[in-house]
């Protein structure tokens, strides 16, 4: 199973055995943009090949205090830009359900070695839906939680002001033991805040429930939409209040995503210039070193530095990245206004299930729109979860969206942890499948 | 990168996106493209371009915001933390390590990887 999904890198790594301690006996997968020492980081691209990280990333200082076992490097779209890991310099991550369909992405290869049982969780990271959408896809629970909750100390930066590193499990429950170890302030990431993980006592007959219309009433395929209602069911049934919210601003914060995003990964990859990190190819001149150099960057990431470098150019700066950032605010506050009223949001993580490998490389705006329903959290520094709520007519997972206020990530995984007491989607197993 | 504000020439339509001119972005990002990725990205950026200019129609508060995504009101203690070691510098540096110094390439005129 493991060649046939390419949900790893670097097979050759001798996992890290742990030791005592609340992770004791778990095997946890390590997406390859996340610092281990003596271990290699690429970000699955041509231009980090070779490289060997000089440290831990905090993250994984914790993790191994915590007794965990590192058993690899998982596999990840390029600097983790895109939503199907097909732009990996080290190919596709296949999706266990279907190896015909992608596994989602940027953390693809995480949520496939979740759901082939490859490892018991992973880590992987989210900017734009990156843990999410792939969980989603692959029949797993993934949260990403409250912007600086967890260090990015040790984590390649793609858009800074999103990045969030989160865990991936069959279940809610280790994807709680994991979160709560990762968790916290650390003073090497100036972004975290003063977080202590603290187990949120739920009642279901006390939840509000908001179902944002934006979202629901996008163009989402009918199984993907009738699973998601079944869990909006269950919820009515267990006496939680459901009620219709309208968040205007949310249908644009796809765009603006993907104007921030092209312009910190501009600045953030940047670095990558044949002086510091080991890859270089000669030329006459510095600039040809650089450019030469950074010609191993793949398709995807040359687009996104290009729009970025756009959207950060004089004449363009104002329309476009500063445009952006004010409807961010303004999304933003949106959220705080909503949560004032309900203490969840639930929409379905995708419009689709897993699509097929192949099906949308060609066209990058189709690409990108895959994450329409995960980059209101991103850009609201909101956590939110996706859990499996149902499966397809052809056995394709299907996930639903659980989002809360800032700070309340204990929420959403009580929610979903209640859910699985009661049903099954998480603990079913992809058979094999043809390849 | 220095922003130099609204100054310098607005054309009417912002979004001229026949105007996008790769080269010079390239040239700014330091990137080489090889001609089929010219190719690929003439039309694909503007497709880009044109689906994230719909923000342009959201009407939003005039006032420039600092982005800032949280209060830096603790700050850490101003005390030097550990770092690397020489050794271990060395170690990592290796071969490109003389005199106590990480060899690099140079950057102003030819280099020499004597």
């Amino acid at each position: 199973m493991p060649d046939r999904l390419n949900a790893f890198l670097h097979p050759h790594l001798t996992p890290i055995a742990g030791g005592d301690g609340p992770l004791s006996g778990m095997s946890i997968a390590i997406k390859d943009n996340i610092a281990v020492q003596d271990w290699p980081l690429t970000a699955s691209s041509k231009i980090l090949e070779g490289y060997i990280s000089p440290y831990d990333a905090t993250v994984i200082q914790r993790l191994k205090e915590a007794g965990a076992t590192l058993n690899g490097k998982t596999n990840l779209d390029e600097f983790a830009m895109g939503s199907s890991t097909e732009t990996s310099a080290f190919g596709v991550t296949r999706n266990p359900w279907d190896t015909n369909r992608v596994a989602g992405g940027s953390s693809g290869g995480s949520a496939a070695a979740v759901a082939a049982d490859l490892c018991t969780v992973a880590l992987g990271s989210d900017t734009g839906g990156s843990i999410r959408q792939p969980s989603a896809f692959c029949g797993v629970t993934g949260l990403k939680p409250t912007y600086g909750a967890v260090s990015r100390y040790g984590l390649i930066a793609l858009a800074p002001s999103f990045d969030v590193i989160g865990p991936l499990a069959r279940s809610a429950a280790e994807v709680e033991k994991v979160f709560a170890v990762i968790s916290g302030r650390d003073e090497l990431d100036q972004t975290t805040i003063d977080y202590s993980y603290e187990p949120y006592k739920l009642d279901l007959s006390k939840l509000r429930v908001g179902l944002p219309t934006e979202p629901w009433n996008l163009s989402i395929d009918s199984e993907v939409k009738a699973a998601n209602q079944q869990f909006v069911d269950w919820l009515r049934a267990k006496g939680a209040t459901i009620v219709d919210v309208s968040m205007p601003t949310s249908p644009q914060a796809l765009n603006a995503y993907y104007i921030i995003l092209p312009a910190e990964a501009s600045a953030n990859l940047a670095r990558f210039d044949g002086i510091r990190y080991k890859n270089r190819v000669d030329g006459d001149t510095l600039l040809d070193r650089y450019r030469q150099t950074r010609a191993l960057f793949g398709s995807e990431v040359k687009r996104r530095i290009l729009i970025g470098t756009f959207a950060l150019s004089v004449g363009h700066y104002d329309a476009y990245y500063q445009q952006a950032v004010r409807v961010q605010g303004q999304i933003i506050r949106e959220f705080e206004t909503v949560f004032e009223t309900v203490d969840v949001l639930v929409n379905p993580t995708t419009p689709t299930p897993a699509f097929k490998i192949g099906e949308k490389a060609d066209d990058p705006v189709a690409m990108y729109q895959s994450d329409l329903l995960t980059v209101s959290a991103n850009l609201a520094l909101v956590p939110s979860l996706s859990l499996p709520v149902g499966f397809s007519q052809n056995c394709l997972p299907i996930g639903g969206q659980l989002t809360a206020a800032r700070g309340r990530d204990n929420l959403l995984l009580a929610l979903a942890k209640a859910y699985q007491v009661e049903t099954d989607h998480h603990t079913r197993r992809p058979e094999e499948n043809d390849g | 990168m220095s922003r130099l504000g609204t100054v310098g020439i607005l054309t009417p339509d912002m979004t001229d996106l026949s105007s996008v001119d790769l080269d010079h972005l390239a040239a700014l990002a330091r990137l080489s493209l090889t001609e089929d990725e010219k190719r690929q990205f003439a039309t694909e950026l503007p497709q880009i371009i044109a689906f994230v200019d719909q923000l342009q129609q959201v009407s939003v508060p005039e006032e420039t915001p600092t982005k800032r995504v949280v209060d830096l009101g603790d700050l850490r203690a101003d005390e030097q933390a550990e770092g690397l070691t020489a050794q271990q510098l060395a170690a990592l540096a290796d071969p490109a390590w003389r005199d106590g110094q990480v060899v690099v390439p140079a950057v102003f005129g030819e280099a020499d990887n004597a």
